[in-house]
């Protein structure tokens, strides 16, 4: 067995614990509100009789253990019960969202690739520059834009006042997901673009000074293509790779709390 | 006694309670004029989407609205008067016998559905007697006994006892006529593709993203519907539902923010339709121990609310002060009495008269999420402040709040009310039969419960109506519940569409157009 191969195998199964304890306490801890499901669907007027009912039909009339474990068998087959609130199968709506989610962070990570490389080029080339100043205050101030402010803005000018793209849905085709996914992906890019930008410049600047860099140069190659080939190829893997590891699940939390701690490059967590 | 909750208060605690509620309410808006035409899409913004379209297992106010387009019942809330009386749908008139416990129905001829299929009483009989069945609004057809089918054209309906509200059960969306048998599908299958005699016929579902009914051919009402579909789609953002009217993406939405009402008003390319009081929002009092049990501390706390006030500052002025703790349309309980006028100091002065002239601590259960409910929490503790009673606002998960209730461990709740029937039975009788045993305790309970009981067998008008007043008045006057607020039914409609209607439990599109973008 290679290194790989036993690496994930370790991992997936130092995951079963972790995932039977996540589920363990979820259960327990929502036993803990007070209250009857049932009774809460039925509401206040409905007869005891209605409300056995319900609880029977739910299950939620067996003793704990059994319950936790019916959860169990049901997981380990790939069935997640039936959602309560549309009746229909919990795996059957993960397989469901599952494309809008992906096509969302995909499309938003292209984005914000596409606007960050060249405004970090831009901030490297002069730093301490009027460009280098420019693109940081941005920068800066885009940081400080969660991504349903930058939503709303985005929706109200090109939706409402512009109507160039819908100010919501998925669209048909491939055409109509590029379309209709433009405005949200754009929002959750945003707040990707400082952190990749930010970190891209410094790791630029750093690469600049490399004696690799001093020897094309010294070669006569022209600027351009050093700025290209040597510097910003060998400052994306790790300009990148903080940021772009961090920003799916930051953003997924509506950037309310930016913790960098896994970041390595300290300047891109100011 | 089969009485159940019906639709009132499922989602009691809930701050949105309106969107879970299958009740839209009565009264609503027309927008009319213009040339009629054939043609168009008509796109609706809705909160959420239908939890599902088999009608007698829905619960939700979304399952209602697509519902009843798709389907018709024997009779129907009058869309010309804003849903406030019930004309004949299916049926075109009904007779009554056996000590007025058989109604006799007759059937319109030359009804057909979506299929192209016939429709007659043994459909008829086929749709109840499944409703009936159903989990969530089965309840609602709790008194009908036995459904007979004297002729193709004639169905027979007989109740367990005398039961003045069986019009208003049988308009019922749950109630909706479909084909004998599911049309020869399992159940199942049948709901997911429901077949009815409504406008418009289902067409497709992509769950999450759109639900799409197009014009039924065989529609019985001959040129009718206008429209060649409508599409419903789930739009929850508040913002994102604005902002699709506005950019056009849709041509109406339901329930925009209050406070983005007078924003909407003042826009040129929308119309505001508000179903005043289609929910009441009331004070539950513990009456059964402490300072509370004094009904006079119950009218001093009455007195010193100040409805209007927020009415006007927290509801954006489209809510209504309430005078009752009922929803407004139910329109046999009369008219509601006028609003307590706030006087503080005629508060103070019968506060002083009691025990409790130096005030008390009491505890206010809001539903966690109902930001309103908090907001008037807020203002009460300080309009209570002059009176020394000092008042805790404590949001509670709503689950835990229900069971509080339950077992009368709280001092005040805020509940938000609607009501799905126009007829008071539900209210009445529900009231008297399942709220919980210490609401039960309060001064005129038995005499209300007696009241209800007696009304729901009263066949004449005018009888049954001062029933219910006197219901209402003995409900009203043991200031328990207190009433706050009534708050409105919104919808935001653009002014490319005519002829938009919406009664309680539905939108009527029948005779509604849509221009251009």
């Amino acid at each position: 067995m290679n290194g790989l191969a036993r690496f994930v195998l370790r991992r997936v199964i130092s995951a079963v614990p972790v995932l039977i304890g996540v589920t363990l306490v979820s259960s327990l801890l929502i036993h803990l509100v007070p209250g009857d499901p049932a009774r809460t669907l039925l509401g206040l007027k409905a007869s005891a009789a209605q409300v056995a009912h319900l609880d029977q039909q739910l299950g939620v009339n067996k003793p704990l253990p059994v319950q936790y474990f019916h959860f169990l068998e049901s997981a380990a087959t790939g069935s997640f019960g039936t959602s309560i609130l549309s009746g229909r199968s919990v795996g059957s709506l993960i397989v469901q969202r599952l494309p809008v989610t992906v096509w969302l962070l995909g499309y938003a990570l292209v984005i914000s690739i596409v606007l960050s490389v060249p405004l970090a080029m831009l901030a490297a080339t002069r730093p301490g520059g009027i460009r280098d100043h420019s693109v940081r205050g941005v920068s800066i101030l885009a940081l400080g834009v969660p991504p349903f402010v930058a939503g709303i803005l985005l929706i109200q000018l090109l939706a409402v006042d512009h109507r160039v793209f819908p100010p919501a849905g998925f669209g048909t085709g491939v055409g109509g997901h590029i379309e209709s996914m433009f405005l949200p992906s754009l929002s959750l890019a945003l707040s990707g673009v400082p952190l990749i930008v930010r970190s891209l410049r410094a790791e630029m600047l750093r690469v600049k000074e490399a004696d690799h860099v001093t020897i094309a140069r010294a070669k006569g190659l022209p600027e351009r293509a050093v700025r290209i080939r040597h510097i910003l190829r060998n400052a994306l893997p790790p300009g990148t790779r903080c940021s772009l590891s961090d920003w799916p699940v930051r953003s997924a939390r509506q950037s309310s709390s930016r913790t960098c701690s896994r970041c390595p490059v300290s300047a891109t967590c100011s | 006694m089969t009485y159940q909750s019906k639709t009132v208060g499922r989602a009691l605690l809930s701050g949105a309670a309106l969107a879970l509620c299958t009740g839209l309410a009565a009264c609503g808006g027309t927008a009319s004029g213009g040339t009629t035409h054939s043609g168009g899409t008509l796109t609706i913004g809705q909160v959420a989407s239908p939890d599902t379209l088999d009608a007698p297992n829905s619960q939700s106010a979304e399952a209602a609205q697509v519902l009843s387009l798709i389907t018709d019942t024997l009779y129907q809330l009058n869309p010309a008067d804003g849903g406030q009386t019930l004309v004949p749908g299916l049926a075109t008139g009904y007779s009554l016998s056996n000590g007025n416990r058989t109604w006799t129905f007759h059937l319109r001829h030359g009804v057909r559905f979506s299929d192209g299929q016939p429709m007659t009483s043994t459909d008829v009989k086929f749709s109840l007697l499944n409703a009936k069945k159903g989990a969530a609004q089965g309840p609602v057809d709790g008194a009908i006994a036995t459904v007979t089918t004297p002729d193709p054209y004639d169905v027979s309906i007989t109740t367990t006892r005398p039961d003045a509200a069986l019009l208003s059960t049988v308009s019922y969306y749950s109630n909706g006529v479909i084909p004998h048998n599911f049309a020869g599908e399992t159940a199942n299958a049948f709901w997911k593709r429901p077949i009815g005699t409504g406008p418009f016929a289902f067409a497709n579902w992509d769950y999450g993203v759109s639900l799409t009914l197009t014009r039924n051919r065989h529609y019985w009402q001959s040129g009718l519907p206008h429209l060649s579909s409508v599409v419903f789609k789930p739009v929850a953002e508040d913002a994102s539902r604005i902002a699709g009217l506005r950019a056009g993406t849709l041509d109406a939405i339901e329930s925009p923010p209050l406070s983005e009402v007078p924003a909407l008003k003042q826009d040129a390319g929308v119309q505001i339709m508000v179903v005043p009081g289609a929910q009441d929002d009331s004070l539950y009092i513990n009456a059964s121990s402490g300072p509370l049990s004094n009904l006079t501390v119950r009218r001093a706390i009455s007195l010193a609310i100040n409805r209007r006030q927020i009415a006007q500052g927290l509801l954006f002025g489209v809510g209504l002060p309430a005078s009752a703790p009922l929803p407004l349309n139910e329109p046999l309980f009369g008219p509601r009495p006028a609003v307590t006028q706030t006087d503080t100091a005629r508060a103070k002065q019968l506060l002083a008269s009691t025990p409790y002239a130096h005030g008390f601590s009491m505890t206010l259960i809001t539903a966690a999420g109902n930001a309103l409910a908090s907001s008037i929490g807020q203002v009460l503790q300080q309009e209570l402040a002059p009176l020394h009673i000092r008042l805790t606002v404590a949001p509670t998960d709503q689950s835990a709040a229900i069971a509080d209730l339950q077992k009368g461990s709280y001092q005040a709740m805020f509940v938000p009310d609607t009501s799905g029937q126009i007829d008071p039975d539900v209210e009445a009788v529900v009231t008297s039969q399942n709220e919980p045993a210490e609401l039960k305790a309060t001064l005129n309970f038995p005499q209300m419960s007696k009241l209800a009981l007696q009304a729901e067998q009263e066949f004449d008008k005018i009888t049954r109506e001062r029933l219910y007043e006197r219901y209402l008045q003995l409900y009203v006057q043991q200031y328990d519940p207190i009433p706050v607020i009534y708050e409105p039914q919104v919808v935001a409609v653009s002014n490319r569409v005519k002829n938009f209607r919406f009664v309680q439990g539905g939108y009527v599109l029948t005779a509604a157009t849509v221009s251009g973008r």
